[in-house]
């Protein structure tokens, strides 16, 4: 648990100041809960819950597509399994459960890319398995009024991986860039650019305008090389 | 902020727009009306959750209950790649033992070895008579054996298990003797887990989260919950618990049974256990009956009861507090209890009709028939016989004495000591107690000390 280890005595949230005046939804609520959640108080663990799930689920979608609900299950039990060892505030929570879970994602891939042949998967683990991304339909379901979440992130999607996931980290998950950085295991300023370019393809593709279907449908497989 | 513009948008303008997200997510539709298209992607990415991707909540909770009750300092490092693999040898060797289980040979099914609880213990000898039994296989999320190893350290086999399962290997699995309680910790926390994702996913991966949950040992409540909760019915569709639906079967008095075998102080849907084949109902063990025939309905509490065969009754009512004996038999209808006071056996009647209160002793004494309550009376050791009559309020002993054949009448009051007898039959209306008295031989009557004169 690099994090773990890492993120003692080490204050967690580096340039966080680069996030000052940003809103942050629940963001003064949450300042004492992973305190309170590691002295075993289950509401403290509710609302980081509450706050953490829908963007981790967006963000494993991005990476596993319909496996997500599962990857975010697993990550939730290891993080309430290894809790009492985490240190740092609520920014850093929300960087250490995105690691748990970006880890288990690539797990997972790494898994489908390369099954040993004796062991044959499961029909029902294949089945969930015909693309690494989310079918246009998956993300798309649940529309909001003008844009909905699964539009948006169907769009982000269309990015390379590299881009998609400093964008997903940053804007969704609400990780400043040296968080973001240390989830995916690269400098911040790498992510900075990498999440530039990705704003900079999606600012044009809106330019030229609405994004078609196809360009959501026709989505490149994610591959194991694109996370690295 | 405006980056509708023929040029890419700027590097501050992208990295405010990144810190900016979540606020404007917050934001109404019409205070997005004027931000550029991209800020409202990202607005509506970053948008509030929805219940949907909460629907894991309530059961994610639970999950981080139960782990405190049982602190657990382990790390993954390094194990990450095995749990998937451990997954598949869990959910091949699944499908093999049920493929056994269903050509009628031996049962096998599926555990992970990290279960533990008082359930498992005391399910073990008796379930096995009924339920199929079962084999374990490698626990998929054997990662944890620093968790495993105390929590399973009440059973040499399981902690056997948890050490040979580190080993991640499929001969791994020691072949252990397993239960239905077993596969009833992995529904628990089957069900936990679907609950967790807000999704039921098909078996094996039904079956590799049941051991990531069932690290820590569930504490009731955990455990109620999730056999409460929906979800169960859509868990029990995966192969792995066929054998349980098969055991109880039908799905709905799964939670049940499994509340039963995990010991549980409630049943999740107590109305639901009559459904529940005698012979398994039977094969439950005792005290874990016994704590919840309090808690049900009338209805289903009459039907059980009146289902168990004699052994099981007696042991049954013979295992209830004296509280919780009350409430059962002042709760049975009438032709339950009448069923159930024939089919006790003796001991037992005497150690039932010591240990309720008066008035539910009333209450069964005075709902029987005749014939049931000459037996029961006659069943009794004088001493306790001594102990009813003299509970009976004075219409229930006039009921009860001028219902019973008067053979019967005087053979009961001739075994008790002349003073009680005297006692009791003064409690008496006149005209019940001379028709009383008329059917006793004159040996008994003359030794009465009455208060009226014959």
């Amino acid at each position: 648990m690099w994090w773990v280890k890492r993120a003692a005595g080490v204050s967690v949230r580096r340039g966080g100041s680069e996030l000052a005046g940003a809103v942050r939804p629940g963001g003064a609520d949450l300042a004492g809960a992973v305190g309170r959640a590691q002295d075993g108080d289950p509401e403290a663990f509710r609302a980081l819950y509450r706050d953490t799930q829908p963007r981790l689920l967006r963000y494993l979608h991005t990476l596993v597509g319909g496996d997500a609900e599962d990857i975010a299950s697993e990550t939730w039990l290891q993080v309430t399994r290894d809790l009492a060892g985490f240190s740092g505030d609520h920014d850093g929570f929300r960087g250490w459960v995105a690691t748990i879970a970006r880890h288990r994602a690539l797990d997972h891939l790494r898994y489908h890319a390369r099954r040993p042949p004796a062991l044959p998967v499961p029909a029902e683990d294949l089945e969930a398995y015909p693309s690494g991304r989310p079918a246009a339909d998956d993300t798309a379901e649940g529309a909001l009024e003008a844009l909905s979440t699964g539009a948006a992130l169907a769009l982000i999607a269309t990015l390379p991986a590299d881009q998609a996931e400093a964008v997903l980290l940053r804007a969704v998950l609400g990780l400043d860039a040296a968080t973001a950085a240390r989830v995916l295991g690269k400098r911040p300023g790498a992510v900075r650019t990498a999440a530039y370019r990705g704003l900079r393809t999606l600012a044009t593709r809106l330019q030229s305008g609405p994004a078609p279907p196809a360009a959501v449908t026709s989505v490149r497989e994610l591959t194991l090389k694109d996370m690295r | 902020m405006n980056t509708r513009q023929t040029t890419p948008i700027s590097r501050k303008a992208a990295e405010q727009l990144l810190d900016g997200a979540a606020g404007l997510a917050l934001q109404g539709p019409e205070d997005l009306r004027g931000q550029d298209p991209l800020a409202c992607v990202l607005a509506a990415a970053a948008a509030p959750g929805r219940d949907s991707e909460l629907a894991g909540e309530d059961m994610a909770v639970a999950a981080f209950e139960a782990s405190h009750l049982v602190p657990v300092a382990t790390s993954r490092r390094g194990q990450m790649l095995k749990s998937p693999i451990s997954r598949i040898l869990t959910g091949k060797i699944l499908a093999a033992s049920l493929a056994v289980f269903a050509t009628g040979g031996v049962a096998l099914a599926a555990s992970t070895g990290t279960f533990s609880g008082s359930g498992s213990v005391q399910g073990d000898a008796s379930v096995s008579a009924t339920a199929p039994a079962v084999t374990d296989t490698a626990d998929p999320f054997a990662d944890t054996p620093t968790a495993a190893a105390p929590v399973v350290s009440a059973s040499a086999a399981a902690s056997a298990s948890a050490s040979a399962s580190a080993s991640d290997t499929a001969s791994a699995a020691a072949n252990l003797p397993q239960t239905a309680t077993g596969l009833c910790q992995a529904l628990v926390s089957a069900v936990m887990s679907a609950a967790n994702g807000a999704g039921v996913q098909a078996s094996g991966s039904a079956s590799a989260s049941a051991g990531a949950t069932g690290t820590p040992v569930l504490s009731v409540s955990v455990e109620e919950q999730a056999l409460s909760s929906g979800l169960v019915l859509q868990v029990l569709n995966g192969s792995e618990f066929a054998s349980l639906t098969a055991t109880a079967q039908s799905s709905g008095a799964v939670p049940d049974y499994c509340a039963l075998l995990l010991n549980l102080p409630q049943l999740p849907q107590p109305g639901e256990l009559a459904k529940l084949p005698a012979s398994v109902l039977s094969a439950v063990p005792t005290s874990a009956l016994s704590q919840v025939l309090p808690t049900l309905p009338s209805s289903t509490l009459s039907s059980v009861l009146t289902e168990l065969p004699t052994s099981n009754l007696s042991a049954v009512l013979t295992a209830l507090p004296s509280s919780g004996l009350s409430s059962v038999l002042t709760n049975l209808s009438s032709s339950a209890t009448n069923q159930v006071m024939t089919n006790t056996s003796a001991s037992a009647t005497n150690q039932v009709m010591t240990n309720a209160s008066v008035s539910a002793t009333n209450q069964v004494m005075t709902e029987v028939s005749p014939a049931t309550a000459g037996t029961v009376l006659s069943e009794l050791p004088s001493s306790t016989l001594g102990q009813v009559l003299s509970e009976l309020s004075p219409s229930a002993l006039a009921q009860v004495l001028t219902e019973l054949p008067k053979s019967t009448v005087s053979q009961l009051l001739s075994e008790l000591p002349t003073s009680l007898v005297s006692q009791l039959l003064n409690q008496l209306p006149r005209s019940i107690l001379s028709g009383i008295l008329s059917g006793l031989p004159a040996s008994l009557t003359g030794q009465l000390n009455l208060n009226l004169t014959l």
